[in-house]
């Protein structure tokens, strides 16, 4: 089954292009940065070894749903094994947030994550890879398995909420007049 | 025929997932249907709205452990942790759990991790880095003249440290009966309690409640929020021309972060009581570039405090003639009508720096922020271009480092020769942004770095790239101040480099610079880049004058009174002067450097000062101040006063520098006579500054600025474009025209 390897410079490009992307990803699964880094070193390893031109037009979508399987693999596994809530938290790594980042990502579930952290797994999963990664209807519907309209659909819902959310909040600009500050 | 609200081709469309034919139908629907229009604008809000927050989630890189095996085929089962290596029973399960049977192939266990230089560069840091966190102060080793610490650090110290993140606004009580500003300092700005604006510059911070304070000398940190609070609702995406791919959430950071220092304007100085005005020279331009990326990408007006006149006039080079003698920089006054008021006259000082024919090798280290915060389009992969153009200008002759800084620090390029482009650019292609930021660690990794490969007369630089945030962590901003202070004194010079929109901390950042012997510019696009390193990059590497300060005397018999415009945060006491070990600015290689009063002539309406009190055992100033008044008796006075050979005289202009490596100064006088000219009379470059000293004035909503407008400056930019070879000033009339219309908004 093992091909020839392929080119450094390949393989190098597409993680300086989605290493971050995919642990990030990873992490929604794994819930753990270490786990996710070592799922996705896994992923690359993996790519080291695929048949190039059977990946290199839809590299993205290739990464992200092998990435995800894995992820899926080792949280079944995981689940046998149930670490604890105080094991896992010592499994985080030294770049964990100061104070500061802490802050930071407060701000952020105050906007919007709050919104996305309500969301059914099915449309939080579509919402992330569309405004987060960046990925098309077609990619996301490969790397999930669902329908591309389907993927069209959960995230119309979505954004419907989200529109619903601001409107409610009165966070919405009018078609004519710009809110303008200062 | 309604458009449903519940048709997936609603977000389809906005997310451009529809093909011609459907976009072209449902367009068609939709231009028949308002309602849905309506709708669809808010659905684009709330897409936008995603697409800019989102990606603001950190995204992790792998350890370079793990990209190493990848990239040499091996697994490397990874470290558990950069400081600690005891192996906990339950990680072992994990890291099998996680990588499968692959590290089973790899050997039981794998603990012999190869650790490649940067790796063991790392953990040495962070273990200092604890150290540190302990003893609350970054040490300088091995670096003399570690001068005792002064009382003000053991205040400045805690405070700072917890409330950095916020603001720094800092002002002291007002003290009653202060009738004008004493010179406000930024420099000293460390030690808060110096900092004492009169007590009419307080009135605008409303945010102040008026008896929360007791202790009239404790100073108070207020956070400027002019906050969009939790809704981040953001302006149209919009394209941030040189980062397309990425330029999507590169519109629309919050604003709330940013905070500047407040500027209190100076005001018109009675000549017979101060007759001395006292500065230091800044070349810093950020401010204007602030001002750009506000007004072109953000959509609206500046803070008053982000506007710098003087940066902004700085930003541009005049065609000042270059030196010819011993002196490095030309000394270029002139003077003509001042345009927003045509009864005074305005008189210009321009410096130029003389060009050198060959620029010094360099040793330069990068300090770069990859902090989750950089990870925007218009920051890290900014940042990254814009390092690059500076790379493409050295040769084998200068050396380049990369340290970079997040929750560790390390170097990921030890000292390279300049001619090593390809290591040079792979370094940087590897950086991603991840983890929060912890500057203390990184910069001292930094200056040590940039020490050990000291080059002997020649340029020896840490560049600092960040978006401001600069969390010192471990140490207190006045450990780092004085850091970068002691490294200056051994010929380590700082420039500091802002880029992105929240956060940024300019006044940090700018005292930074200011004591590093170095520069401050901030990079919105990747055209200032090029500005600064590749067509300015003399003046960006290279110094020529140190400690540069110029104090003007004005002379009673033809002035009444005078303005310094800009410059607020670089007042110097008169006796500054001649102190040579007051620090103040640099100029560089080819570095223009531009300072504008408003002058007051005899004879015309004086301007409207704060009446003091005449003295009463004195009687020279109260005599004086009726010269400006009558005609009669003032002749004789003013001869008592000033020589005759020199009444003719407008002002002196007096300045003082150091060469680079020296430290005494030299000092250089020139005097200038009035010619009498109009506004029309004036030089180009005359005209052009003071076009945008008068966009600063309209800006900041200067009482100073008179009759003027955007239109007349318009106006008077236009007539005073000139060549303009890399079209600088034809963006500043583009400024103009944005600044006009949000303005009438």
């Amino acid at each position: 089954m093992e091909t020839a390897p392929n080119s450094t410079e390949w393989v190098r490009g597409a993680m300086d292009r989605y290493e971050g992307k995919l642990v990030r990803y990873a992490m929604r699964f794994t819930r753990n940065l270490e786990a996710a880094r070592d799922v996705v070193q896994d992923t690359f390893l993996r790519l080291c070894r695929a048949e190039r031109h059977k990946v290199d037009d839809h590299l993205a979508a290739w990464l992200y749903t092998v990435c995800r399987n894995r992820c899926l693999e080792v949280h079944r596994k995981d689940k046998r094994l149930q670490l604890t809530e105080d094991e896992i938290l010592h499994q985080h790594p030294t770049n964990e947030p100061t104070p500061g980042a802490v802050l930071e990502r407060e701000e952020l579930t105050g906007a919007v994550w709050g919104f996305v952290g309500d969301l059914p797994d099915n449309q939080r999963e579509c919402i992330r890879l569309k405004f987060q990664d960046g990925l098309s209807y077609k990619e996301i519907s490969q790397i999930t398995g669902l329908s591309v309209g389907n993927v069209g659909y959960l995230l119309h819902v979505a954004v419907q909420k989200l529109r619903d959310e601001l409107k409610a909040e009165g966070g919405m600009k009018t078609l004519t007049g710009a809110k303008h500050e200062d | 025929m309604k458009t449903n609200h519940d048709d997936p081709r609603l977000t389809a469309y906005l997310l451009g997932e529809l093909d011609a034919d459907e976009r072209a139908e449902l367009e068609a629907e939709l231009a028949k249907d308002p309602e849905a229009r309506q709708y669809l604008d808010e659905l684009r809000q709330a897409t936008e709205l995603l697409a800019t927050e989102l990606p603001k989630e950190e995204a992790p890189p792998l350890l370079p452990s793990q990209r190493e095996s990848i990239l040499t085929g091996r697994l490397t089962p990874y470290r558990r942790n950069r400081v600690l290596t005891i192996l906990v029973p339950a990680l072992a399960a994990s890291v099998v759990l996680a990588v499968g049977l692959i590290v089973l192939l790899d050997g039981e266990r794998g603990r012999q991790i190869t650790m490649d230089p940067a790796v063991r560069e790392d953990t040495e840091i962070s273990k200092q880095e604890s150290a540190n966190a302990e003893g609350g102060k970054i040490e300088i080793s091995d670096f003399r003249d570690n001068s005792a610490a002064p009382a003000e650090e053991a205040v400045g110290g805690r405070q700072a440290e917890a409330k950095e993140l916020r603001a720094d606004k800092r002002m002291s009580e007002p003290q009653p009966a202060v009738a004008e500003p004493p010179p406000v300092v930024t420099r000293r700005m460390t030690a808060p309690q110096e900092a004492k604006p009169a007590a009419d510059s307080i009135a605008p911070m409303t945010a102040m409640a008026p008896d929360e304070e007791s202790a009239p000398q404790r100073s108070r940190e207020i956070a400027i929020t002019s906050s969009t609070g939790g809704q981040v609702l953001v302006t149209p995406a919009q394209k941030a021309e040189e980062m397309p791919a990425e330029s999507f959430r590169a519109a629309s950071e919050e604003w709330n972060r940013e905070s500047y220092q407040q500027i209190v304007e100076n005001s018109f100085k009675q000549v017979t009581e101060h007759p001395l005005s006292t500065f230091s020279i800044d070349v810093d331009t950020a401010s204007y570039a602030i001002v750009r990326r506000t007004l072109m990408q953000q959509h609206r007006l500046p803070p008053a405090d982000a506007v710098r006149i003087e940066e902004m006039i700085n930003y541009f080079t005049y065609d000042y003639p270059r030196p010819t003698g011993d002196v490095p920089f030309s000394v270029n006054l002139e003077v003509a009508q001042a345009p927003w008021a045509m009864q005074n006259r305005l008189v210009r000082i321009g410096l130029q720096g003389k060009v050198l024919e060959e620029r010094p090798d360099s040793n330069l280290v990068f300090l770069l922020d990859v902090s989750g915060s950089m990870g925007s389009a218009n920051k890290l992969p900014l940042l990254k271009e814009s390092l690059k153009l500076l790379v493409g200008q050295l040769t084998h002759r200068d050396r380049v480092a990369i340290v970079v800084y997040a929750g560790a620090s390390g170097l990921v390029l030890p000292s390279t020769p300049g001619s090593d482009i390809n290591a040079i650019v792979e370094a940087l292609n590897r950086l991603n942004a991840g983890g929060s930021t912890n500057g203390g660690a990184g910069i001292q990794l930094a200056y040590r770095t940039a020490k050990e490969h000291f080059i002997e007369g020649g340029v020896n630089r840490v560049i600092l790239a960040t978006d401001g945030d600069f969390n010192v962590g471990v140490t207190n901003r006045g450990d780092l101040v004085r850091m970068v202070e002691e490294f200056a004194k051994g010929r380590i010079f700082l420039t500091v480099l802002g880029f992105g929109m929240s956060n940024l901390n300019d006044q940090t950042l700018e005292q930074l610079a200011d004591k590093g012997n170095g520069n401050y510019g901030y990079i919105d696009t990747l055209a200032e880049a090029r500005k600064m390193m590749v067509e300015q990059i003399g003046g960006t590497l290279v110094t020529i004058a140190k400690d540069v300060k110029i104090q003007v005397e004005f002379n009673p018999a033809q002035v009444q009174a005078y303005r310094l415009i800009g410059y607020e945060n670089r007042l110097l006491a008169k006796e500054e002067f001649n102190d040579d070990t007051k620090d103040a600015g640099e100029i560089g290689a080819g570095h223009s450097v531009t300072a504008l009063y408003e002058v007051v002539p005899m004879g015309v309406e004086a301007p409207r000062i704060a009446e003091v009190d005449d003295l009463r055992y004195q009687k020279a100033a109260g005599a004086a101040t009726a010269l400006a008044d009558t005609d009669g008796a003032p002749a004789d006075a003013v001869e008592e006063i000033v020589p005759t050979e020199v009444r003719h005289e407008l002002l002196n202009v007096k300045l003082r520098y150091k060469e680079p490596e020296g430290t005494t100064s030299t000092k250089v006088e020139f005097p200038l006579i009035d010619s009498e000219r109009s506004y029309s009379e004036a030089s180009a470059d005359f005209k052009f500054a003071a076009s945008v000293a008068t966009f600063g004035m309209l800006l900041r909503d200067s009482p100073q600025a008179g009759t003027a407008s955007f239109d007349l400056v318009l106006e008077l930019a236009q007539e005073s474009v000139g060549d303009d070879p890399h079209g600088y000033r034809r963006e500043f009339l583009d400024l103009v025209r944005q600044a006009r219309a949000l303005r009438q908004r």
